[in-house]
């Protein structure tokens, strides 16, 4: 029950954070991409605790160098989304990656992440400072959520687990290619 | 919350989706987690196609057919490969994603649409699967697939426009 109190405070959190700071597409985005890698950690868990942090924060600083200097690059919550995409579809068939392609999922996700937490108004640098909060809140929540999946789904856990934990990857697949579709024909955010 | 009633308040939806979980406890595993897998992935691409505006031929048409056949299905407890079962509810899965795409763009919350309408596919599933589990018990696959003729009832009935 922690995990559920500690996610539930944390998304609240992010919620707030991002209120007024994040465009609405990216803001979507940012909360698909949550609970994509959150469901899919027992995809990534070959990594190990530290290389996982490692790859993560490398993934963060890497995308804050080339925001800093290249510019948010358009058309990001699409990539976002299509990457939510991916990490749903790899949850969904369980999939197990090896510790250096799991690796590389979480610096993408370190990446996506920071893509998606970038403010809507406030020049670079300036809002760096705003956007460490947007993804410090965002991996508080995927890990939280991550440590629900696992309490959830350990090894001898019941088959409806398991079940659940695929059928759910599967909606984030289909509510994110949804997302894309309507945003590709209308300026809906 | 519009997205989330809308595939339950059409009866033809909530007849195909109950009937592709149970036609999947049916099956036994791992039918029974693979076709509430298949179904919204390529609900969702039906879905696209219609919020895009790609032409599609007789959609209700296809929805009440979906009934028909995946009750009839349980009806005669056919079992198949497990690839064909999921290329069958793929098929249906198109129609369903189609008709909820189409009204994708005009609604209010286009996000919440969409969340709540695979939301509520999803629900109905784990409903049919909930259902299904009764073939546990004495007599329970008798009443299984009884469900399946209702099931095949009510969609010919959509099929002739009765119900």
């Amino acid at each position: 029950m922690n995990s559920i109190y500690l996610l539930a405070s944390a998304l609240s959190q992010f919620g707030e954070v991002r209120a007024g700071y994040i465009p609405a597409d990216l803001k979507v985005a940012q909360v698909i991409l949550v609970i994509a890698a959150g469901l899919s950690i027992h995809c990534l868990v070959k990594a190990g605790i530290r290389r996982a942090s490692v790859a993560f924060c490398g993934g963060v600083a890497l995308s804050s160098i080339a925001l800093l200097y290249v510019g948010p690059p358009y058309g990001s919550s699409t990539f976002v989304i299509g990457f939510a995409v991916v990490l749903g579809v790899l949850t969904a068939m369980r999939f197990s990656a090896n510790t250096a392609t799991a690796s590389i999922i979480i610096f993408l996700i370190g990446s996506a992440l920071t893509v998606a937490s970038v403010p809507a108004n406030g020049e670079f640098p300036k809002a760096m400072s705003l956007m460490a909060v947007n993804v410090i809140a965002g991996a508080g929540a995927i890990i939280c959520l991550s440590r629900l999946v696992v309490n959830l789904n350990p090894e001898r856990a019941p088959a409806w687990q398991s079940i659940a934990i695929r059928i759910g990857g599967s909606w984030i697949v289909a509510i994110s290619v949804l997302v894309i579709a309507v945003s590709s024909q209308t300026n809906f955010f | 919350m519009s997205g989330f009633v809308h595939p339950v308040r059409g009866w033809d939806h909530v007849a195909a989706m109950v009937a592709v979980g149970l036609w999947g406890t049916f099956l036994g595993r791992p039918a029974i987690w693979v076709l509430p897998v298949v179904f919204p992935l390529v609900m969702a691409l039906g879905g696209a196609a219609g919020v895009i505006g790609l032409p599609l031929p007789g959609v209700e048409t296809g929805i009440a057919i979906s009934s028909v056949v995946l009750g009839a299905l349980i009806l005669g407890k056919v079992r198949m490969p497990l690839w064909s079962a999921a290329v069958i509810v793929g098929i249906f899965a198109i129609f369903h994603g189609y008709a909820h795409g189409i009204e994708l763009p005009t609604a209010a919350n286009p996000v919440s649409f969409a969340v709540g309408f695979v939301v509520a596919t999803g629900l109905l599933h784990l409903a049919g699967i909930a259902l299904g589990l009764v073939t546990a018990l004495p007599r329970g696959e008798v009443f299984v697939r009884a469900v399946g003729g209702l099931i095949t009832a009510a969609g010919a009935g959509f099929l002739l426009g009765i119900i």
